[in-house]
């Protein structure tokens, strides 16, 4: 016999979850296409994976309704309850083998199509975030298989489809936020460059996959459905162990938060420069543009007319004593490093929209303004003030012209008045002086 | 429909039309996916996966119902599962009237929804086999939720998740369950033979 031809017990071709990969891979790129912007997550990598959280929705679709058909498909042979030379973990393998590794392709094909961006950046992707979601297409593996096990295939497959969809989205949308980390389609939300993942998002969904997926397993193991006492011990066990899991990982493991991050130690930052030192991320460093000039450039153009900085440009959330924090996005151009370094400047505006009607609306002016004039500030030598974005759109434009055709230290007074004053809602704003 | 009845099967599916009226109307709000960087960019609305219960049920019941009493009966074979595939379309609507007072207009939205979905569910087990033929609207569901978003709402071929009421919102579910309707009646004779 010539050992070279023999196959699959089952071959490739009869296998729902082949039927399903061109479809759902092909499926996943339109939306990639549609709804997935690559520049929020390019250049860093637990981005990238976190990001790829998304796609879950088809993979784990895939995954669990190719388990669904092959149950089914189990039950209808007999196979389930027949004697047979194979242990039924080997069957259960040899069946369900292929509907988790397709859905692990399909999840590795979004990694791989957010990463394109990311190949040459520092770090490399967080082996956490990939078991979660590993563990992740088991469960919904496993839930596929028993849902065939026990219902008809005509309803075992789209209650499959749609208890993922159910599950990912309820879940991953939920106010109890612990029931988030559990389904893991929230990881989606990490990670500003600014943050890391926190590790007890994916350990939670890990905790609770694992253990959900054997307890399903277990309890639709074949020839366990004949009445024993053995396959009533069965039953009890995984329905603890799937209680024990849930119940264990969501008070205990899973965070209380809303997004899976947290801020990235100050110590991860590179420092360059002095008067002010300016301090970013390698991956800030590494990306497209040249952040670190642009900013001490800005921060120069501040001092020539008397605008103390601190001693410290931070990209860090958490700043030290003393530092001041500017939020900066990978490849981010020049003119939008001004208005966040603009921004970082001003108090925030909701402390002034919270104040009375009138001087909501008088600081709402009055934010429009200075930043407007700051930017003009900022922008000189580096880009044209008009193509500096902000938060204000063109309100207070006029009135910052006026204000800059000021002398340098009315300019100044004018400012710092202000300023002050955008932090109250007693303190009086004054008008632009006339020249 | 006496054989349904004696089978057992027509409670069934009467029991899940019933089930999935009351889901429909009582289950206020929806789901809403968040999207990269955890904006939510869609909601799928409750009312619109309680209908597939329904079409589940009736998928089952009318495999099951079929494989038995083919041979030779096919084309009663098909008028009956049609009659009986119109059972949930009925209980929702007569659901309707009964509780429009008290439930709003959700519950006309879960009849609109059924209709779409059983006829959705006629065409799909029309053309690719009654095995598979509730895949047509947990896959409708599915890619509405996914796609059919215009702005900040549903688009309006996405009838599955679209929660206006005017007339244009009943065209597509109607047509869909018209041809539904026309393809079981001229396929059903090779569908139910193969299975």
């Amino acid at each position: 016999m010539n050992l070279n031809k023999i196959g699959p017990v089952l071959p490739w071709r009869t296998r729902p979850a082949v039927w399903f990969i061109g479809p759902a891979i092909l499926t996943a790129a339109l939306f990639a296409a549609r709804f997935v912007d690559r520049t929020q997550v390019d250049g860093y990598w637990p981005a990238v994976v976190g990001g790829s959280a998304t796609f879950l929705l088809f993979s784990c679709t895939l995954a669990g309704s190719a388990a669904a058909i092959e149950a089914s498909r189990m039950r209808r042979s007999r196979l389930d309850v027949s004697p047979s030379a194979r242990s039924s973990t080997r069957l259960l393998l040899s069946l369900l083998g292929p509907c988790y590794l397709m859905g692990l392709v399909v999840q590795a094909a979004a990694v791989a199509g957010l990463s394109v961006g990311t190949w040459k950046a520092p770090g490399h992707p967080p082996v956490l975030l990939l078991a979660a979601f590993a563990a992740i297409i088991a469960l919904h593996t496993a839930v596929g298989y028993a849902l065939g096990r026990i219902l008809p295939l005509p309803a075992a497959v789209p209650i499959t489809v749609i208890g993922s969809l159910v599950w990912l989205g309820f879940a991953g949308s939920t106010d109890f936020f612990p029931l988030r980390w559990l389904a893991g389609y929230a990881l989606n939300g990490c990670c500003d460059v600014s943050y890391q993942l926190t590790p007890a998002a994916p350990m939670a969904a890990i905790l609770f996959s694992i253990p959900a997926a054997g307890a399903f397993l277990l309890w639709a193991r074949p020839r366990s459905f004949p009445p024993s006492t053995a396959a009533f011990i069965r039953t009890s066990a995984a329905a603890s162990l799937l209680i024990a899991a849930s119940v264990t990982v969501a008070l205990v493991v899973a965070p209380n938060t809303y997004q899976p991050q947290e801020a990235r130690p100050v110590e991860q930052t590179r420092c360059t420069g002095s008067q002010p030192t300016i301090c970013l991320f390698p991956e800030q460093l590494a990306g497209p543009g040249h952040p670190a000039q642009t900013l001490e450039a800005a921060a120069g153009n501040f001092e020539r007319v008397g605008i103390r900085l601190p001693d410290r440009l931070t990209a860090a959330a958490n700043p030290p004593a003393g530092s001041l924090s500017v939020v900066v996005q990978i490849g981010e151009s020049p003119a939008n490093l001004i208005h966040s370094l603009v921004d970082s400047n001003l108090p925030d505006p909701s402390t002034g929209s919270a104040c009375a009607p009138a001087r909501a609306t008088a600081s709402s002016t009055i934010y429009g303004i200075a930043e407007h004039w700051l930017a003009f500030i900022a922008s000189q030598g580096i880009v044209d003030a008009q193509s500096v974005p902000t938060t204000s759109g063109d309100d207070g434009r006029l009135e910052a012209m006026s204000l800059e055709q000021l002398s340098n230290q009315q300019q100044l007074e004018w400012f710092e008045h202000n300023v002050r004053a955008l932090g109250s809602c007693t303190r009086p704003f004054t008008e632009v002086p006339a020249k | 429909m006496s054989w349904w009845a004696k089978t057992q099967l027509l409670p069934l599916v009467v029991a899940a039309g019933l089930a999935a009226a009351v889901l429909g109307a009582a289950a206020t709000g929806g789901i809403s996916f968040p999207a990269l960087g955890g904006v939510s960019f869609a909601e799928v609305p409750y009312f619109s996966l309680a209908p597939l219960l329904a079409c589940a049920t009736l998928a089952a019941t009318t495999t099951r119902a079929t494989t038995a009493v083919l041979a030779t009966t096919v084309r009663y074979a098909a008028l009956r599962t049609l009659a009986v595939s119109f059972v949930p379309i009925l209980i929702v609507g007569i659901t309707d009237l009964s509780c429009a007072a008290w439930a709003g207009s959700a519950i006309w939205l879960s009849t609109r929804i059924t209709i779409g979905e059983i006829g959705l569910q006629l065409l799909t087990g029309a053309i690719f086999g009654y095995r598979y033929q509730a895949l047509g609207p947990a896959f409708a569901v599915l890619v509405a939720a996914l796609f059919g978003r215009d702005g900040s709402r549903a688009a309006r071929w996405a009838w599955p998740i679209d929660s206006r009421l005017d007339g244009w919102a009943w065209i597509l579910p109607a047509v869909i369950c018209g041809a539904g309707v026309v393809a079981h009646l001229l396929l059903a004779r090779r569908q139910f033979r193969s299975g």
